[in-house]
């Protein structure tokens, strides 16, 4: 077997997965930086808890660490003037968190989706994870 | 020992009995908008019966916002200072216009001062006369509001009424919001114990104003009426400018903060 075919194959296994090459982490907010997205329903307010998107904290963090952040109700239907990929952020939290809100989408390799922590100190530690 | 909401020694309060001063008399803004002729959910969907909150969980969720600094005048202090309407007659529209811009920057939005002038003109044929707050919810949710780098805050002028304007008025789109029940505090502290801005007008004080935050004043023995009365009041962003009260902010409690007309904002088209 020649050298090229032995190499050939052996980038093929690769490609494969057969050398221990990870999957692309998955890009939940597919813009550059660093993004952050919030569902929220501000009609169920028994159970729908979004106060720590107003915590002082948690707003001068995504102020001074953001590139964008957004707290949108999950009723939203128009998304005219934000970019495409913030439409496709919207609709992929709709679909992952099963009717879950608040619900948090942050942006990057470390990127997360998951239920919004409802104490400002435990979500500050989730974005520090995630930058 | 009973908690209770701290309240800024400079701010104003009107309860009950509260003489008004000279600057605070009635004016000729708030105009009581007719129930007969427009029966609630006229203008908008009422706030459904489901959404409301307890009474019973008023003063803890009071309670927890203020201790997270949450409150929609915590949020609002340190990112938009309160409008001031001038001369105009046009508190129904400013205060519609203060909570529009609030809910943005709640979204995430940039601030972006809107002029309450574009509307409430466009609303009235460019007469400065008195309207409700869901005549202005209204003309917001289907033309938008301009800014006020593009119309002055306070010029009831056609040379601003141009075309470029009120296409840059559709980003600032009011998309959601309910009518209360007037006089309810129901409808009221449900809404802003979520966050959520309420424009609200007062007949006596022939005023509206933007209420933003729950003050709890004692612990309430029970739910009744008259507990909620005597236990709770609301702070308002009025439209006169920094200087009146605490940086523009005032409270009304008993039974001043009985709303003759009341909405909630629920939310504004997204924008970056």
């Amino acid at each position: 077997m020649s050298p090229r075919v032995v190499v050939a194959l052996l980038l093929i296994a690769l490609a494969l997965g057969l050398g221990g090459v990870k999957p692309p982490a998955p890009r939940y907010i597919d813009l550059p930086g660093f993004n952050v997205l919030v569902l929220t329903e501000t009609s169920a307010g028994q159970a729908v808890n979004d106060n720590v998107t107003r915590s002082p904290l948690v707003r001068s963090w995504l102020e001074q660490n953001a590139d964008e952040f957004f707290v949108w109700d999950d009723s939203t239907t128009d998304f005219e003037f934000v970019a495409p990929q913030w439409r496709e952020a919207f609709d992929l939290a709709v679909a992952q968190s099963n009717g879950v809100r608040p619900w948090l989408l942050v942006s990057g390799e470390r990127g997360s989706s998951g239920p919004l922590p409802s104490d400002p100190q435990e979500l500050l530690e989730l974005l520090e994870g995630c930058r | 020992m009973t908690w209770v909401s701290e309240i800024d020694p400079a701010e104003r309060i009107i309860g009950d009995g509260t003489k008004l001063t000279l600057g605070e008399r009635p004016r000729e803004g708030y105009e009581a908008r007719d129930y007969k002729a427009e029966p609630l959910g006229y203008y908008a969907p009422p706030l459904g019966a489901s959404e409301r909150i307890d009474r019973a969980e008023f003063y803890d969720r009071a309670q927890e916002l203020e201790r997270g600094r949450a409150r929609l005048s915590d949020f609002a202090s340190p990112r938009m200072a309160v409008l001031n309407q001038g001369r105009t007659n046009y508190c129904w529209i400013n205060a519609v216009v203060f909570g529009a811009e609030l809910t943005r920057i709640r979204q995430g939005s940039d601030h972006v001062r809107l002029s309450p002038a574009s509307g409430g003109a466009k609303i009235k044929n460019f007469r400065n006369v008195g309207g409700w707050c869901d005549q202005a919810a209204k003309f917001m949710q289907s033309r938008g509001i301009v800014p006020a780098e593009l119309w002055p805050q306070n010029e009831i002028n056609r040379r601003y009424d141009t075309e470029q304007a009120w296409d840059v008025a559709k980003r600032y789109q009011l998309t959601e919001w309910n009518e209360l029940r007037p006089k309810n505090l129901d409808d009221l502290f449900s809404c802003l114990l979520r966050g959520l801005a309420c424009p609200a007008g007062f007949s006596w004080w022939r005023h509206a104003v933007c209420l933003v935050d729950v003050v709890v004043f004692d612990k309430p023995r029970n739910t009744s009426d008259r507990e909620l009365l005597r236990c709770f009041g609301v702070r308002f962003a009025n439209s006169w400018g920094k200087s009146y009260g605490a940086q523009g902010y005032g409270i009304l409690k008993g039974s001043k903060q009985l709303a003759d007309g009341q909405l909630c904002i629920r939310s504004m088209r997204v924008t970056a």
